[in-house]
């Protein structure tokens, strides 16, 4: 059984503009001790979808539809108290900015020990001498528990970040793009203390992100999405090597491999559509070199395999051959001088 | 073969904060931005400025445009030294090198159209009205972008893609020799993104422009640049063809810069990075080598005397104590096999 089972859940934005559907299909799941990447563009829903695990969600949302199940329990048809209540025991969070994450006029450590003290109901000692170890744990020297965060540089302050996070012994740890803001050997550094924590602590961790390389360096699985829906999930090496949904094969086609030799980069013509107003069918159908009349006329659902590989696409059948097709660039070239 | 962009000795060096007693004592504490900088563009290359946040290299970019004055050195591009430049001289030199923005939601003035936005640079540098409709036309072909309904538009009312596009179209409209780019597709998806940085290449090629394009990412500076310089705390630690680069650099901080870049496939190396720990910090850089906190390979000399960046092999230049003169005399014999 999953830790969390997520099914069809939707999210709706009252926006000036009208409603927007953030998210429209969400499926997903996140097993014990699994490390799982959320991945997909700006504006795809990822946060939204991370965010809502957690209850918290920004005061022009609704939840449409849909099943939240944690730990066998259907947390968002259930009781808001139970919900809460799991927050920081259970279920945390490393938003995406990790300046967002700390108070600037608190001290780190303060903050620290008021996690432990108010949620964790822990005395004064004991989360001071709790406090240290997280610190400890994320490679951070105690001492400097008594810094204010812009005392902090941005790998340090995500470090506390996940510390803080890790603090109450969670089952799930939800971090929203905890690298995007680091250089890359700070990022590759707080990635590996990450991977090594997960490991050692047996935590799942639902990774958000855009960067597929580092879904690639940490994540067992992966979650595509793409306005607002999941088009796509399975291991990460079955996701990367041999993607189903053409989206996912245009993504890989646009990231650059330093140890890949030269090759021109795809892009995908076109931008993903207005979530006030999706297209009927497939919501990439606009944008897919490989689309048929029938692909904008109904929605593929998502279907998944044996190997618990899916994927939302009406000629998934055909994936190996399209994959190969999707390979050579002037496949979305063509596109682009028709679709531009 | 002559340079069209050569810097020499150059440095920046910004006030930082004091503390009360160095405000009693007079004293006036600096940063190095950029220290000591000395390298050399040919005409129509695009070299890549490759280091992570605060190491200088937007300070350097906007040094090449005159966007901030010099500490120290000098900068010329193409016949024009810049430390001299005013009034005719400096409008001259403000058309032909242009600067592309980081980021498109912020570079362009979300109250004006589009078409406006893209007039004032014809505007300023008194080209004639009756020239902007073409200009706009050609610039706009050039960017591909279709159709002049765009022209009305406000930003808020265009994608990252396409605002990218008009900031490049900005950028061009003058018809510039030299372009610094500054990061100009961090802020863009990774599908839109391939979109400008084929057409950056394209670009380069169909004008002919000297570019330096400046990131913290080595695959987009790879996708633009043959020639990579890498910085580090203000300094230039390594200079050499981007391919070189990437599969034999010679810096040990170029040595974990590559190993720390994550790749987007299943298989890779998951080992430690040769780093000693220890954080960058431009205000504590000694006399010595700036890396020499983190380097796995520091020596004595390292801490007491800063290395210069010394040709090693052909069109490859370092600034490590581990790399000493002896390849230089090697340098002579490889050239010609190299060729």
């Amino acid at each position: 059984m999953s830790l969390l089972r997520v099914r069809g859940l939707a999210i709706d934005y009252a926006t000036k503009g009208g409603t927007l559907h953030a998210v429209s299909r969400g499926t997903l799941d996140v097993g014990a001790a699994e490390v799982v990447g959320l991945v997909g563009e700006s504006g795809c829903g990822k946060t939204t979808l991370a965010r809502a695990l957690t209850g918290i969600v920004p005061r022009n949302a609704t939840f449409m539809g849909g099943e939240i199940v944690f730990e066998g329990r259907d947390v968002l048809n259930g009781p808001p108290d139970a919900w809460r209540d799991l927050l920081w025991r259970k279920i945390s969070f490393v938003p995406q900015s990790s300046m967002n994450a700390l108070d600037p006029v608190y001290r780190v450590g303060a903050q620290m020990t008021e996690v432990l003290r108010l949620r964790g109901g822990m005395g004064r000692a004991e989360a001071a001498t709790r406090s240290e170890e997280l610190f400890a744990m994320v490679g951070l020297d105690p001492r400097r528990a008594s810094e204010y965060p812009h005392q902090f540089s941005g790998g340090m302050r995500q470090r506390a970040a996940i510390a803080m996070a890790l603090a109450l012994h969670p089952a799930l740890v939800i971090a929203d793009e905890p690298v995007t803001a680091l250089d890359v050997i700070v990022q590759r550094q707080v990635l590996d203390t990450l991977r090594d924590l997960q490991s050692r602590l047996g935590v799942s961790v639902l990774l958000v992100t855009h960067d597929i390389s580092v879904v690639a360096y940490v994540c067992d699985r992966v979650v595509v999405m793409y306005a607002g829906e999941v088009i796509e999930s399975g291991t990460t090496r079955a996701v990367l090597e041999a993607p189903r949904h053409p989206y996912t094969m245009g993504l890989t086609n646009a990231f650059p491999d330093l140890e890949r030799a030269g090759g021109t980069l795809a892009p995908i013509a076109g931008a993903p559509p207005d979530l006030r107003a999706p297209p009927q069918g497939c919501r990439f159908a606009p944008r897919c070199p490989f689309a048929q009349a029938r692909c904008r006329a109904e929605t593929p659902p998502l279907t998944i395999d044996a190997d618990g590989h899916a994927s939302a696409c009406w000629r998934s059948d055909e994936a190996a051959a399209l994959a190969e097709n999707a390979k050579d660039p002037s496949t979305w070239t063509l596109m682009s001088t028709s679709a531009a | 073969m002559d340079a069209y962009v050569h810097v020499s000795g150059l440095s920046k060096t910004f006030p930082v904060s004091r503390d009360i007693g160095q405000v009693l004592r007079g004293e006036r504490p600096v940063v190095h931005a950029v220290r000591s900088v000395d390298f050399s563009i040919a005409p129509g290359e695009t070299v890549g400025l490759l280091g992570e946040s605060g190491c200088g290299k937007t300070t350097t970019g906007r040094l090449l445009l005159k966007l901030v004055e010099p500490t120290e050195g000098s900068i010329r591009i193409g016949d024009k030294v810049l430390a001299g430049l005013s009034g005719e001289s400096l409008r001259g030199f403000r058309r032909d090198a242009q600067f592309v923005f980081q980021n498109p939601f912020d570079a362009l003035n979300p109250r004006i159209a589009i078409g406006r936005s893209l007039a004032e640079p014809l505007i300023n540098a008194g080209i004639p009205r009756e020239e902007h409709a073409e200009r706009t036309r050609v610039v706009l072909e050039r960017v591909r972008i279709r159709g002049t309904e765009l022209l009305e538009r406000y930003p808020h009312e265009m994608s990252g893609g396409q605002l990218q596009r008009v900031v490049l179209a900005r950028a061009l409209i003058l018809e510039p020799r030299f372009i610094v780019a500054d990061e100009p597709v961090s802020m863009l998806d990774v599908s839109v993104r391939a979109g400008i940085l084929n057409l950056m290449r394209e670009l380069q090629d169909s004008l002919g422009l000297t570019a330096i394009y400046i990131s913290h990412d080595l695959a987009l500076v790879r996708y633009v640049a043959r020639r990579t310089l890498v910085m580090y705390l203000g300094s230039l630690v390594e200079d050499g063809p981007t391919e070189d680069v990437i599969h034999e650099p010679l810096h040990p901080y170029t040595k974990a810069l590559i190993a720390a870049v994550p790749l987007p496939r299943v298989t890779q190396t998951r080992d430690p990075l040769p780093l000693r720990p220890g954080t960058p910090d431009a205000r504590k850089v000694g006399k010595g080598c700036p890396f020499v906190n983190r380097c796995p390979a520091a020596m004595a000399v390292c801490e007491i005397e800063r290395p210069p960046l010394v040709a090693v092999a052909a069109g490859r230049r370092v600034a490590c104590h581990l790399m000493p003169a002896a390849p230089l005399r090697a340098a002579g014999s490889l050239a010609p096999a190299a060729s």
